[in-house]
């Protein structure tokens, strides 16, 4: 069936949405089609919305409506302590864990010579003109387990170490609650590796 | 390990087979072109998850279907195991069964443990270096899914490292973006040299007895590692790895004037030494032939160290190949223990197997029992 240019088009749109494939995109549209008009456009509104009033944090880079960011603007959160992610949305997962207290600061991600990104187009010069004249004691690096997250790791922490701040990684290994018998081999390997002393 | 019975349907030229296997040997004969070889393919498509002989699998699909699937019912360690991979042409996707569940292609290699060997092994021997460092990387792959690991991550960033080289030259050298290239590469190539220094030592040995054997004592066979580091034998980890540091570093300007990585395992090299001369430039094609012969040989040995049990043999055109003295080696090596499947334009040569398997006849996608020695 062909549909009216109209509807269309907003499938054509919904595609280019993450996750959202052809039929799902139809779903979609035809659903939008039985919505009330002013539901539609509330819809429409919060997106435009979102995306012009949203913004990256002017001091760690991360999602914010205001100047500073709410992790930034926390006075309560520890100063001396500054965790390393690759994107905004690595800091949303890092607050639903509700145990760090420090703040954060948002890289853009991570250094890829393929793809033609190397430290100046991420945000670590920001980084490093945080650090100077700060409180901060520990830098911990959060970039992803990947080849590149950790290219970016070893760079950042090259460039941290002279000024005397604490470097820490966080690990990797085996998940929380997951029986050592269900993990694949190179996870456990890599959980080996990355043994400690009791 | 055995295959009881092998299942193809739109499998290369064959529409329907559903072929039981003898236990202990196979013998598949018939003209060129009939579809011998493919039965082999379908046996490492089912043992690895891929073809070895085209990357594109479109190919493995007969003409006008559109999708194919190879299945197997395999017995290891006394137990059953139904094994079927197929490929679906539109979506160009593959997808791997173990007893009727869905596995990834990791989890699903080497769940079938095969050895194959076909006349163009002989470029492991002959071929440039990188022939014989793919050979090895397979052998250890099969066994360790770790390695297997350290292999891709290692290829992923010596693509970075490369690319950054190629692309600031002389502006990058000492750089502290290098540097963090320079510690992944050091750390995940010490652990490829580790496993490949450690895994080569025992098939060379292995090797080393089958080439005697097979030579009449006559021939030496000494395999060595030899890496792009100044000292060659290192042990540990945390000693390779500083090694590798060390020389990435004395290197770096050469590196980087020439804009690619020089120093690694991907640049290693696996030197054949027959009598103490290198087999690759001096050894004659007789005596390559057996040299690779013996290294199947103790590839068959090393998986049963490595996995418990032996793998199945896979011998496409080659046995017919080998003079009467090296028949018998084989026969003697595998008979009673290893099941084999081996094809051959004719069952010349066959008799040198003391017990009779199956003798089959293929022609033009389909299976006849019946026996063309009578």
């Amino acid at each position: 069936m062909v549909y009216p240019e109209s509807i269309a088009d907003l499938i054509t749109a919904l595609q280019k949405l993450p996750g959202i494939g052809p039929k799902t995109a139809q779903r979609l549209a035809l659903f939008i089609l039985t919505l009330p008009r002013e539901e539609v456009i509330k819809i429409a509104r919060a997106m435009v919305d979102a995306k012009e009033k949203t913004h990256y944090c002017c001091v760690c880079g991360n999602y914010t409506d205001g100047e500073k960011c709410s992790v930034c603007a926390d006075h309560r959160r520890d100063a001396s302590l500054i965790c390393v992610v690759q994107e905004a949305r690595d800091v949303l997962a890092m607050e639903r864990m509700r145990e760090y207290k420090g703040l954060y600061h948002v890289l853009g991600g991570a250094i890829s010579p393929i793809d033609g990104i190397g430290p100046e187009q991420l945000r670590i010069r920001e980084l490093l003109e945080r650090l100077q004249n700060s409180k901060v004691q520990e830098v911990i690096l959060a970039t992803n387990p990947t080849v590149e997250g950790e290219a970016t790791a070893l760079y950042v922490a090259r460039l941290i170490k002279p000024l005397g701040i604490t470097v820490t990684r966080i690990a990797h290994g085996l998940p929380v609650g997951g029986d050592l018998e269900y993990a694949d081999e190179v996870t456990l390997a890599r959980a080996l590796e990355g043994r400690r002393q009791l | 390990m055995r295959v009881d019975t092998l299942f193809l349907r739109n499998f290369r030229n064959y529409r329907y087979l559903n072929l039981e296997l003898d236990p202990h040997l196979n013998i598949f004969v018939g003209a060129n072109a009939q579809g011998k070889t493919n039965l082999l393919e379908s046996l490492v498509f089912l043992a690895t998850g891929s073809s070895f002989r085209t990357r594109n699998e479109e190919e493995l699909v007969l003409w006008g279907e559109d999708s194919c699937t190879a299945a197997a019912q395999i017995i290891k360690k006394q137990q059953t195991e139904k094994l079927l991979v197929t490929y679906c042409l539109k979506e160009k996707k593959k997808q791997y069964f173990s007893n009727g569940l869905e596995l990834k292609k990791s989890a699903f290699s080497g769940r079938l443990l095969a050895v194959l060997f076909t006349p163009e092994d002989l470029l492991v021997v002959k071929g440039a270096p990188q022939a014989r460092r793919k050979y090895l990387d397979e052998i250890i792959c099969r066994f360790s899914p770790l390695y297997a690991y350290s292999l891709s991550r290692y290829q992923h960033i010596l693509r970075q490292r490369n690319q950054l080289l190629k692309k600031y030259r002389e502006k990058i050298i000492a750089s502290p973006e290098l540097a963090s290239w320079n510690i992944q590469l050091a750390k995940e190539g010490a652990k490829i040299i580790r496993k490949r220094q450690y895994v080569l030592h025992r098939l060379g040995l292995l090797a080393r007895l089958a080439q005697r054997n097979l030579t009449g004592r006559e021939e030496s066979l000494l395999i060595k590692y030899r890496t792009s580091l100044p000292k060659e034998f290192l042990t540990k980890d945390d000693e390779i790895e500083q090694a590798l540091l060390r020389a990435l570093q004395e290197n770096e300007k050469n590196e980087c004037r020439l804009g690619q990585s020089l120093i690694g395992p991907h640049r290693d090299e696996i030197i054949f030494l027959l009598n103490n001369r290198d087999a690759r430039l001096y050894a004659s094609q007789g005596q390559q032939r057996t040299l690779i012969l013996a290294l199947k040989m103790a590839e068959l040995e090393l998986i049963k160290g490595e996995c418990g049990e032996f793998p199945i043999l896979l011998l496409d055109d080659v046995f017919s190949e080998l003079d009467e003295k090296r028949r018998r080696f084989v026969v003697e090596n595998i008979e009673g223990k290893i099941q084999t499947l081996l094809t051959g334009t004719t069952a010349e040569g066959m008799n040198a197997f003391k017990k009779v398997g199956k003798i089959l006849l293929v022609e033009r996608g389909e299976i006849k029992y019946n026996d063309p020695r009578k």
